[in-house]
């Protein structure tokens, strides 16, 4: 019965994988004795283990990148010394090149320069509108978890209403009333995003509600309003820079794809949706102009994706 | 989430103690033995849990569904009461609103006032309004010069077809994916969640684009030059489906890993059986459920990104019209598009929900209780 016991071995190592991403340990535990290798080779091995085992590879490469985007969200200046407008018809659709490093576009203006300028657009209207989703949440979800019953009732059917909008339609809807724009973008994505946010502070504050620290909080004689402001609105805050790096992706994309719709800044803004839109029709002549943006784009979710996700496992596990 | 992931709690315990979960309930004890025997404890609790006998079960399950269908019906009429609110609280005179570019147009103006009652006390407005759409009469674009249910009629189709597509399609890519994506291979979850992190973060919008520009004109495949045609149909449904079925597969693979690690998986292993049959066997079924109830959940999100991928695509359909609204501000319109893919996304939501309700005793004793 020697090959179940391996493959049970394998099992659990993969669930270490999972839990800590630092798996190494695990293997070290185990391999050295099977392997017949010298004590050199073992002691080089582990030291290098031992250095690598706390580093977060994904952090590695998400946390250079969110430098990156942002510093040209705030000085778009410091790296590239190009204007993202100054057109030379002469230079249309150069492809990548020395001069140009991610080429020009129909109008001959620099698309890498026109990347940069434009994170601060993409950015901003997306970590605008997971703030202000988050910061509805919390009015919302705190409204129906602390409140009377009555209150939850209706505030979560409200949710329900707002949840069966589909997600872009809602957006679209609104955008129809409030008008075009980056301000009227960030109002439409974050009302879009209230209900997942609402519901999850709500099913967090009922945790914290029947939390054995409330419990004895109210046998001390706390008031309701009490446990409220040192125990139930403190856990909310705690996590909420979290919720807004998680949504933080899905906002970047919402607002690059309503952009992309013409729905969000105007031309000749280069916002990334924007410059999607524009390059889309001359793919064939010079593909550099729609993938870039969109390698921009995909490199910001992703990092922010990571870290939103680090930040949250390490939150959980502060719990335990 | 909680009232899927609870019972799945409740019942580990239960397989941990050697303890059938329904304590608490008086059963009959003919099979005392089998129950008791904790090789399935998932399937005995599932067999046993609903009421005791079948009159009542069945009442049970007829009593959900009404409330279930109840509930939908009411977060419909919520929802149409919130837009008509909208046009109503939107800065500007509502006539003008709703007329768009014709608001210097005498005779037009008298019809959008009549048939919005709009000379009337808002609360007979509101009357108006609820009378008038199930009836199929939501105004007359303005732009497009047409009565919206008209429009509407025509639009519906290709969308819901493409969304129906993309909602199989992106079942299957799951499915597939998470196959792959749990077998027992050492280190495969590492390398699998770094591809999935990618493609769950790649805009939709430019996934289409890439999609049309490789396959369609550069191979030459799925032309989209007759939109008639099924090839026409491919592309857009890839577009929509890929970042969908990684999404499933993401709840489906946590869903599979978290029963792995449950009682009766270990159980099952000591029987004898293969990590990989206790995968497909067991694990599969117990994880699927969130995802099902996912897929209803999702509709909303391919309805919207329809939006996007038949703007790429040149597909007729409620995302275009979406946006041309949008664009012009055609408020007839757009309410009209606004109502039908709610209400399709209300009925998606409800049959999936329904057919959970069907499938898993564990939702109907959970209902109703506090999360």
């Amino acid at each position: 019965m020697s090959a179940p016991a391996e493959t049970s071995v394998t099992d659990q190592s993969d669930v270490v994988l999972a839990v800590a991403a630092s798996s190494p340990s695990a293997d070290a535990a185990v391999a050295p004795a099977a392997l017949g290798s010298s004590r050199r080779y073992r002691n080089v091995r582990d030291t290098v283990l031992k250095w690598s085992a706390g580093v977060h590879w994904d952090l590695v490469f998400a946390l250079p990148i969110l430098a990156i985007v942002a510093l040209a969200a705030i000085a778009p200046g410091a790296l590239t010394s190009g204007d993202p407008l100054d057109a030379n018809p002469r230079e249309s659709h150069l492809p990548p090149g020395p001069e140009h490093l991610a080429g020009t576009d129909l109008l001959g203006r620099d698309v890498l320069t026109r990347i940069i300028y434009g994170t601060r657009y993409s950015v901003l209207i997306g970590l605008g509108a997971s703030t202000l989703g988050v910061l509805l949440g919390l009015l919302v979800g705190l409204g129906a978890a602390v409140g009377p019953r009555w209150l939850d009732r209706v505030i979560s059917r409200f949710v329900d209403v707002v949840a069966a909008f589909p997600g872009l339609l809602l957006a679209m809807f609104l955008i129809t009333f409030t008008g075009r724009g980056a301000g009227n973008l960030v109002l439409a994505l974050g009302v879009g995003a209230l209900p997942q946010y609402a519901r999850l502070i709500r099913a967090n504050a009922f945790v914290t509600l029947g939390s054995g620290y409330v419990e004895q909080a109210k046998t001390f004689g706390l008031t309701s309003r009490r446990i409220v402001w040192r125990h139930v609105l403190p856990n909310a805050l705690g996590a909420l820079p979290i919720m807004i790096t998680i949504g933080l992706g899905g906002a970047i994309i919402g607002s690059s794809a309503l952009s992309f719709l013409g729905l969000g800044p105007q031309p000749p803004a280069a916002e990334w949706g924007l410059l999607l839109a524009e390059s889309r029709t001359y793919l064939r002549q010079a593909w550099w102009g729609a993938v870039f943006p969109g390698v921009a784009l995909t490199s910001v979710v992703v990092a922010a994706t990571v870290l939103g996700q680090n930040l949250q496992r390490r939150y959980e596990r502060r719990d335990r | 989430m909680t009232t899927i992931s609870d019972p799945a709690a409740q019942t580990g315990q239960a397989a941990k103690t050697g303890q059938p979960a329904q304590t608490g309930q008086p059963r009959p004890t003919a099979e005392p033995a089998q129950s008791a025997q904790p090789s399935q404890p998932g399937l005995s609790t599932i067999e046993d849990a609903p009421a005791t006998s079948t009159g009542g079960r069945a009442r049970t399950l007829a009593w959900l569904i009404t409330k279930r269908l109840g509930s939908a019906l009411l977060v419909l009429w919520i929802a149409v009461t919130l837009t008509f609110l909208a046009v109503h609280i939107a800065p500007g005179d509502t006539v003008s609103l709703l007329l768009g570019e014709n608001r210097d147009d005498p005779i037009a103006r008298a019809q959008v006032i009549s048939r919005w009652g709009l000379d009337q006390p808002i609360w007979s407005q509101y009357l108006t309004y609820l009378g008038r759409i199930p009836s199929g009469d939501l105004g007359v674009s303005y732009t497009l010069r047409r009565p919206v249910a008209e429009l509407l009629a025509q639009g519906a189709a290709p969308t819901l077809i493409l969304t129906f597509a993309a909602t199989v399609t992106s079942l299957l890519i799951a499915l597939v994916a998470t196959l792959i994506n749990t077998a027992p291979v050492r280190g495969l979850r590492a390398a699998t969640s770094g591809i999935q992190l990618v493609v769950l973060s790649l805009p939709p919008f430019w996934l289409a684009i890439l999609l049309l520009t490789v396959v369609s004109f550069g191979w030459g495949w799925f032309s989209i030059v007759d939109q008639n045609s099924w090839q026409a149909l491919v592309l857009p449904t890839l577009a929509l489906a890929i970042p969908m079925g990684f999404y499933l597969t993401q709840v489906l693979s946590d869903g599979v890993f978290r029963a792995i690690e449950q009682p009766f998986a270990v159980t099952a292993r000591s029987r004898g059986l293969g990590p990989a049959a206790v995968r497909y066997r067991h694990a599969f079924r117990h994880a699927a459920l969130p995802a099902v109830h996912l897929v209803g959940l999702s509709v909303g999100g391919l309805l919207g990104g329809a939006v996007i991928v038949e703007q790429i695509f040149g597909r007729p359909g409620l995302g275009q019209l979406a946006v041309s609204a949008v664009t012009v501000k055609d408020v007839p319109l757009i309410l009209g598009v606004t109502l039908v893919s709610t209400a399709a996304f209300i009925a998606a939501s409800t049959v999936v929900d329904l057919i959970g309700i069907v499938l898993d005793p564990r939702l109907r004793r959970t209902q109703g209780a506090p999360a």
